[in-house]
């Protein structure tokens, strides 16, 4: 990290603030998300700059991009939806979020000059682990060896939402989503309209995106990316398909379905269980093999994520006929 | 070699039940279920009885602070045990609500959700890491709202949707709380780093953000607002885990943080305190007022969490006090009130969901002539009752006793008046369902259907707990030793 604030720097703090302001109180919904996606970005450009290029691949593919779609994807469903103008009148409780969160803000301040920095002993220990830890890159190790348990529960967060998703959807949605190629005998299974700009694109990014998702997955061993951005950069893949009408493809209550989603969560499990019966600890990996059980599991988490943004992007898509 | 077999089995069988309900067929789901409910109860079972002292257990090998460790003492495991029981009752009594025919929902999605719910409580007990909990309390965030969907109506939904907002608020305080303290600490194990300093303001603003994020997801009064309509539109199975546990898990990190980790905080413990006395009162009248069992059940919630934060100022107090005895007295009552309420709470939310089940409705005047159609549902509600109010036998009269003992011999007089106080409201709500129960049918009751009998045994087993705990406290109580942060001289 660099010791001096560049021009470049305050620029981008003062866009930063520019971007949260419009996508906080733009004219509309659709604008304020595309605010929030050019904060996103920016937001992952000022993680470069602090030298935190896994938080900055994860804000870029997650944070602007992934979360973006399924924003839009809500307005959508929203501007169709009767009585949206009932959000308007919530000035009240934004004027005492705003107060509260003007205090949090005072409090983060002051104890920002006071934070004393007490030398961490982290650090020193990640150095001298990283040899055993089957990952040259620290980031990579912390997440899949040092603290394995917690990524292990961070799927299954990603699992339990996609079934939540899934429940929601089935509430104002009774014939699942499946079920709407039988309704409209006349669509074909994977509906893709060739001649659209949606499917052009597509068809020029999907290979693209794969590409670039598998060898993120690869990188991650030894360098910035693993499996949150390599799946999302997949399941963005998987949802151009959607956009581009290949929805009906994705078949809710399949047992695929269901397996591909608890994949990563499963394939924690049997690390787990099989380090017990190894006669180590829970998620304890030999020095030996820890890289290919790193590389195995994030394969695994990678597939399951990105089928959960496509679940979850599938459910937040406006029912009825596209326009 | 037992001890951490039986752990381990804690932490990972509940999650296999996530992935064997999702991917088994069908007909294998519910021996499925059964088979793993009762692994993990014996599991938790011999981890509690071969408890003797507290003990640590380092996930990956590396331990703490590199790695996540887990800290394995009484409060720990008392929590697994109220855990397993109200999710033991819960999966018999959902086995039997599920297969009715008079409700339309498919069990398929509530297994997976159960199971995941079960494995971040227990995950949550036992991590000594604060962002490891954060990321349980997520887990356990989510599961609680998509069962709360489950009762698949738009009523539900908004009800589920205004739980997430909130806890999710409540998550990102704590979660920025979590770093701050990081930042400050350089380590996210609490037992690294208590005591922290008293007079450092940063640690100091780190405890006010968690603080008031898990208050938020613990619904505390005034910041209650989520808890009556989720915990009352839920299906009975749901509201019953929704009351009994998941409010008790912020609760538990506060716990933690302020009694074993700040152990100097005298007047903020107050602040908690009065919240606490404002959520006995006010969340009591409105319970008396309801019309509908399972908002009356709800707020009845809101005011018991109340006796639950009472517990700071009096704890802090305690540790101030040199009779090791009375020290103790108060930690155990502590614990004992957040056991007997989970376990009082989720007996009234399933004989509550017997009766909605048996007449289609939960107003208060349909329960007219329950005592003779449901007599068993009206004993369960009577036990669970005495229990609150904190008559004995029951577990509810030894917390009550503990706390309001402890509140006296400290001093601490304006407690000991709302905890009486608290006792006489709750009878109030508790005799006007029985008032009702017991009245002859007539005209404005409610035709009568049958409940399946697996669903009475699984309100009648906790029932049977509750008086239990009034007369065999001896025994959890030996429990909740290992490990206290108020240690008597001769302990083990």
């Amino acid at each position: 990290m660099r010791d001096r604030i560049e021009i470049y720097d305050v620029l981008l703090v003062v866009t930063l603030i520019g971007a949260a302001w419009r996508a906080l109180f733009g004219k509309d919904a659709f604008s304020a998300t595309v605010f929030f996606i050019v904060y996103g970005l920016l937001m992952a450009m000022a993680w470069v700059q602090l030298d935190a290029i896994d938080v900055a691949l994860a804000e870029a593919c997650v944070g602007a991009g992934l979360t973006g779609a399924l924003l839009i994807g809500a307005v959508r469903q929203f501007e169709r939806a009767p009585g949206a103008r009932a959000l308007r009148r919530t000035m009240g409780l934004r004027a005492s979020i705003g107060a509260l969160s003007l205090l949090a803000l005072a409090g983060l301040t002051a104890s920002l000059f006071e934070i004393e920095n007490r030398r961490s002993p982290v650090p020193p220990l990640v150095e001298r682990s990283l040899g055993d830890s089957g990952s040259a890159h620290p980031v990579t190790a912390m997440l899949l060896n040092f603290r394995a348990f917690d990524t292990w529960l961070e799927i299954g967060v990603l699992l339990i939402a996609s079934l939540a998703a899934i429940s929601i959807h089935r509430l104002y949605d009774p014939s699942p989503i499946e079920g709407r190629a039988s309704t409209a005998p006349t669509r074909p299974r994977l509906q893709i309209q060739s001649q659209t700009q949606p499917w052009i694109m597509a068809r020029t990014l999907l290979p693209l995106l794969i590409l670039v998702g598998g060898a993120m997955l690869w990188f991650g061993s030894h360098a910035p990316g693993g499996a949150f951005q390599s799946g999302a950069l997949i399941g963005a893949a998987g949802i151009l398909l959607q956009i581009a009408g290949g929805r009906s493809a994705l078949r809710l209550s399949s047992l695929r379905t269901r397996s591909l989603l608890s994949l990563g969560f499963s394939s924690f499990w049997l690390m787990a269980a099989g380090a017990l019966l190894a006669g180590g600890r829970i998620l304890e990996y030999p020095p030996a093999s820890a890289g290919a059980a790193i590389l195995a599991l994030e394969a695994a988490a990678t597939l399951s994520i990105a089928l959960t943004l496509n679940v979850m992007y599938a459910c937040s898509r406006p029912w009825g006929p596209e326009p | 070699m037992t001890r951490d077999l039986a752990l381990t089995s804690v932490l990972l069988v509940p999650f296999l039940g996530v992935i064997g309900t999702l991917l088994l067929p069908e007909r294998l789901r519910r021996p499925f279920s059964f088979l793993v409910t009762t692994l993990v109860l014996a599991a938790v079972g011999a981890l509690a009885v071969s408890l003797r002292d507290a003990f640590r257990y380092e996930i990956s090998g590396w331990g703490a602070p590199l790695g996540i460790d887990l800290h394995v003492d009484g409060l720990a495991v008392a929590m697994l045990l109220l855990t397993g029981t109200v999710a033991g009752a819960v999966s018999a009594y959902a086995d039997g609500h599920y297969r009715d025919g008079s409700s339309q929902k498919p069990a398929a999605g509530f297994w997976p959700l159960f199971f995941g719910l079960w494995g971040s409580l227990n995950a949550l007990f036992l991590v000594s890491d604060l962002f490891t909990m954060y990321v349980c309390l997520e887990l356990m965030t989510f599961s609680s709202v998509a069962l709360i969907t489950l009762a698949k109506d738009a009523q539900a939904l908004r009800a589920a949707l205004t739980y997430l907002m909130t806890a999710l608020t409540g998550s990102l305080a704590y979660l920025l709380g979590v770093a701050i303290l990081y930042g400050e600490m350089g380590t996210l194990d609490w037992t690294l780093m208590s005591p922290v300093p008293g007079d450092d303001p940063v640690a100091w603003m780190a405890l006010s953000l968690m603080t008031a994020g898990l208050i938020m997801k613990g619904a505390l009064y005034p910041l209650h607002f989520w808890l009556p309509g989720a915990h009352a539109i839920a299906p009975a199975p749901v509201s019953a885990l929704l009351s009994a546990l998941v409010v008790k898990a912020p609760f538990f990190i506060l716990l933690r943080l302020w009694v074993q980790v700040w152990t100097d905080a005298p007047y903020a413990s107050h602040v908690l305190g009065a919240l606490g006395a404002g959520a006995i009162i006010w969340g009591s009248f409105q319970a008396i007022i309801q019309e509908r069992v399972k908002l009356m059940v709800a707020y009845s919630t809101v005011a018991q969490l109340g006796y639950l934060f009472l517990a700071f100022p009096i704890l802090e107090t305690a540790a101030r006090t040199a009779d090791q005895a009375a020290r103790q007295d108060a930690w155990e009552g502590v614990i004992y009130f957040a056991l007997s309420h989970g376990v009082a709470k989720a007996s009234m939310f399933l004989v509550t969901g017997l009766v909605v089940q048996a007449t289609k409705t939960d107003d208060l005047r349909s329960l007219r002539g329950a005592a003779a159609h449901v007599p068993a549902a009206v004993l369960v509600w009577g036990l669970a009752g005495i229990s609150l109010i904190g008559l004995p036998p029951s577990g509810g009269f030894i917390a009550k006793w503990q706390l309001l003992t402890s509140a006296i011999r400290f001093g601490l007089w304006p407690y000991a008046a709302v905890i009486l106080f608290g006792g006489l409201l709750a009878s109030g709500y508790v005799f006007r369902v029985l008032w009702y129960a017991f009245l002859a049918p007539d005209g404005s009751s409610a035709p009568k259907a049958r409940v399946p009998a697996v669903m009475v045994l699984a309100a009648l087993f906790l029932g049977t707990v509750i008086v239990l705990m009034g007369i065999r406290t001896a025994d959890v109580f030996a429990v909740l030793k290992a490990g206290s942060p108020f240690p008597t001289v001769g302990a083990p």
